[in-house]
């Protein structure tokens, strides 16, 4: 089974997302902090990430930078899923290496329509 | 030498209007140029002899006041002017005489010879007032130019003074300015959350995840979330308005396909040109339309004009069509335009459209989706394009919105 890394400190958002992917028949794992998405991201291996940016502590920028400096997280697929949307934000989601950027509001089918075109059915 | 000299003296002074003499220090006429001859009325008998023979009876002034001025001249070899009255054919003239003299110095005995020039006195008083005219008017320039100057450096220590208070001003303007995209940006994104969370959740309940849901529930699902997406749209379109507002758009120009542009933006409506029933048609070339332009601002504009096309359009169809031209310096200027069969705006508000949050009639307003500012927007980005936004519209018939850019080659930056 495909597994998703959900990383959103939004309780609302997290359990949208979560529901949408585990009904497709998606294995979720959801943190809500940049530093936990570093150590599961290690260990899981998770086939993609979703990563949400303002996020306390260690943030999506920080986090994804560190998970595409390691070479064992390197190839996982990030999608940011974030309520920032001005154009330099996108250049900076670029730029990190951000292999998607989802404007908030998403809707769930929106992002299982991303998961399964980066990854395929589970 | 006395014998060269007459002819060295003619030699140089018959082309001169002004009369000269050689005279002896004794007032001997020795040679006298053509001016003079006539002037005078000197005859010459023979080669070196006049008639009258001497300076002295040439004149009317005193014969000391002759002998006097030659021996000066002997003596110091120059002449301060003297005026002399002249008999002869112009008896009574007067004239300034200066001279020059040839030969020795005194008391060698070496044989000296005078050269006189004479200037009939009246040129040489007209030349004396028209130089005193030009020191006068030299002098009131210089007066002049010395009070301009001082009013420059008065005005320059005045602009000085601007600039730093435009500075001040443009630094506070901009403080002012980030503060309001903190403040748009803070608000945005406090929106966008809970929104996301109102439409992930109609979704959900919508794909019927947490359980079977009626018609009735999905029609009430459905009016939920065109209220959220259109909170959504209108949060979209303030960030977006302020940062043009701002002006901290900046143009980012690169090499672009125009006809590839106008795909995107169409892809972009298309769900929503489905969803109200319009038929979406295109004339778009399929090979490349390259301009350096900015691409994704330019598809920002086109959606904002297509989106308004589906908003405005109860039935019927919208068309994009490009046409261009290239000209003889390789500078393209493009032409899109997007053509509704919608409801068409009234000439009375042809240019108020454009106007930050205006929007067409009750009849639109209800199901417009959109707050006033996608044409503002779309016009100011042509602009910053090079372009601009126009339109045409027989009311019930429907609009045509005509956008041009041009190549921005070396506006890069």
């Amino acid at each position: 089974m495909k597994c998703v890394l959900l990383v959103e400190d939004n309780f609302d958002s997290r359990e949208i997302y979560r529901q949408v992917l585990e009904h497709a028949g998606f294995r979720v794992c959801a943190v809500e902090c940049g530093g936990d998405a570093i150590r599961v991201a290690r260990e899981r291996r998770p086939d993609i990430i979703l990563m949400d940016i303002g996020l306390p502590r260690v943030n999506g920028w920080e986090a994804t930078r560190i998970l595409k400096a390691d070479a064992a997280t390197r190839s996982i697929p990030v999608v940011a899923i974030t309520a920032l949307t001005s154009p330099e934000d996108r250049r900076r989601a670029a730029r990190i290496g951000f292999e998607g950027f989802l404007e908030k509001p998403v809707a769930p089918r929106r992002v299982l329509v991303e998961v399964q075109g980066r990854i395929g059915e589970p | 030498m006395a014998t060269a000299s007459p002819q060295t003296f003619a030699h140089f002074t018959a082309p001169l209007p002004e009369p000269h003499l050689l005279v002896s220090p004794s007032a001997q006429i020795e040679a006298a140029n053509p001016a003079a001859r006539e002037a005078f009325g000197l005859r010459e008998s023979a080669p070196g002899i006049f008639s009258p023979a001497s300076l002295i009876e040439l004149v009317e002034d005193p014969a000391e006041k002759v002998m006097r001025l030659l021996r000066s001249l002997a003596r110091t070899g120059h002449l301060v002017p003297v005026a002399l009255t002249l008999r002869g054919s112009e008896s009574g003239a007067r004239y300034l005489c200066t001279g020059a003299r040839n030969g020795g110095a005194r008391g060698n005995g070496a044989p000296v010879e005078i050269l006189l020039r004479f200037r009939l006195h009246q040129d040489a008083v007209q030349s004396f007032q028209t130089l005193n005219r030009q020191v006068d008017r030299l002098s009131r320039e210089l007066h002049h130019r010395r009070r301009i100057e001082a009013e420059l450096r008065t005005q320059a220590q005045q602009l000085r003074e601007y600039a730093l208070e435009l500075e001040v001003q443009r630094g506070k303007a901009e403080a002012a300015s980030r503060a309001k995209s903190e403040f748009l940006g803070g608000m945005s994104h406090e929106l966008r959350t809970p929104l996301n969370a109102i439409i992930g959740y109609v979704d959900l309940l919508d794909a019927e995840i947490s359980g079977p849901v009626t018609t009735k529930q999905r029609e009430q699902l459905d009016r939920i979330r065109r209220g959220a997406r259109h909170l959504v749209t209108f949060i979209a379109e303030i960030l977006e308005f302020a940062r043009m507002d701002s002006g901290a758009e900046r143009l980012r120009p690169g090499p672009a396909d125009l006809a590839a542009v106008a795909r995107e933006a169409l892809e972009l409506i298309h769900p929503a040109a489905a969803e109200a029933g319009l038929e979406l048609r295109h004339d778009l070339p399929d090979t490349p339309v390259r301009v350096h332009t900015d691409a994704p601002k330019l598809r920002q504009a086109l959606l904002n004009l297509l989106s308004n096309a589906v908003r405005f359009t109860p039935a019927g169809r919208i068309d994009l069509a490009l046409s261009w031209e290239t000209g003889p310096e390789g500078r393209t200027d493009a032409r899109f335009t997007i053509r509704d069969t919608g409801v068409g705006i009234d000439p009375a508000d042809h240019e108020r459209i454009f106007e930050p949050f205006w929007q067409v009639g009750e009849s639109g307003r209800g199901r417009s989706g959109g707050i006033g500012l996608g044409l503002p927007v779309a016009r100011e980005i042509a602009r910053l394009l090079g372009g601009e936004i126009e339109m045409e519209s027989i009311p019930g018939e429907g609009s045509a919105f005509t956008l041009t850019v041009r190549s921005l080659e070396g506006a890069d930056g």
